[in-house]
C-alpha cells in the first residue's frame, strides 16, 4: 500500500445527482425554486431544484431538497426530525450512489478499467486498474 | 498513469469514499489519485510506507547491514 486518502462527498453534479436519485429508485421533481412543503402541508420557507416529495419518504415526513447554491453545488434540505428517521437514510444513499457514479466517470475518463465487488454489508468496492 | 497500479475504492453506507493506492513508489504516488478530490472534502491524506521508497527505475543501490567491521 501506498497512499490512504478519505473523502466527504459533496453533490456538486446535477447529472450524478440525478442517476443516484433513479438509482435510489424514489420519484423525484426537478425545477427552478420549487417549494418544499412540511409534513402538515405548510409551505416552507426553503426552495429546491430537485425534490423528493414527503409522501414518498413517510406519513410524518417533510419535503426533502437539493438547493443549488452560486458555486453549482447543492445543499440538502432536511429536518431535524428526517435527519432522526428515514430521510437520513435515503439521504446517505444518494450520496453513496452519487459517489459510486462519480468514481466511475472520472475513473473512466481517466483510462481505468473498474471492476465492481459486490459485497453484502452495505459497503461498495470498486478496484480502479491502470496498465 | 505511467506505472501500472491499482486504486481500491471503498464507498461506506453514508457516501464517504476511501481510495488506497497500491503498486505506485516515490512522488508519482502522490498525484496518482488526486482526480478523486473533486467529488467532495478531503479529510484525510496520509501516505503509507511505500510512497517512501524510490521507484526502482532510480534507485541506487543500497547497502543493508554490514559495516566497517
Amino acid at each position: 500500500m501506498s497512499k490512504y486518502k478519505r473523502i466527504t462527498t459533496q453533490i456538486k453534479d446535477e447529472g450524478l445527482l440525478r442517476k443516484a436519485l433513479e438509482d435510489v429508485g424514489l420519484p423525484f421533481e426537478q425545477g427552478e425554486g420549487l417549494a418544499l412543503y412540511g409534513y402538515e402541508g405548510k409551505r416552507r420557507r426553503e426552495t429546491a431544484e430537485v425534490v423528493i416529495r414527503r409522501r414518498h419518504i413517510g406519513s410524518v415526513a417533510n419535503d426533502l431538497g437539493f438547493h443549488r447554491l452560486g458555486d453549482g453545488s447543492y445543499e440538502v434540505i432536511i429536518s431535524e426530525y428526517d435527519r432522526r428517521t428515514r430521510g437520513q437514510k435515503i439521504l446517505d444513499q444518494v450520496r453513496q450512489r452519487y459517489a459510486y457514479h462519480g468514481v466511475c466517470q472520472k475513473a473512466q475518463a481517466k483510462g481505468y478499467t473498474v471492476v465492481e465487488q459486490v459485497e453484502d454489508d452495505g459497503v461498495i468496492r470498486l478496484r480502479l486498474s491502470a496498465y | 498513469m505511467s506505472q501500472p497500479h491499482t486504486i481500491e475504492i471503498e464507498i461506506t453506507a453514508q457516501g464517504e469514499v476511501k481510495a488506497t493506492v497500491q503498486g505506485v513508489k516515490g512522488a508519482a504516488c502522490a498525484d496518482i489519485s488526486r482526480f478523486l478530490d473533486e467529488l467532495g472534502d478531503v479529510v484525510e491524506d496520509r501516505a503509507t510506507t511505500e510512497m517512501y521508497e524510490q521507484p526502482a527505475a532510480t534507485s541506487s543501490y543500497t547497502s543493508v547491514g554490514g559495516g566497517q567491521g
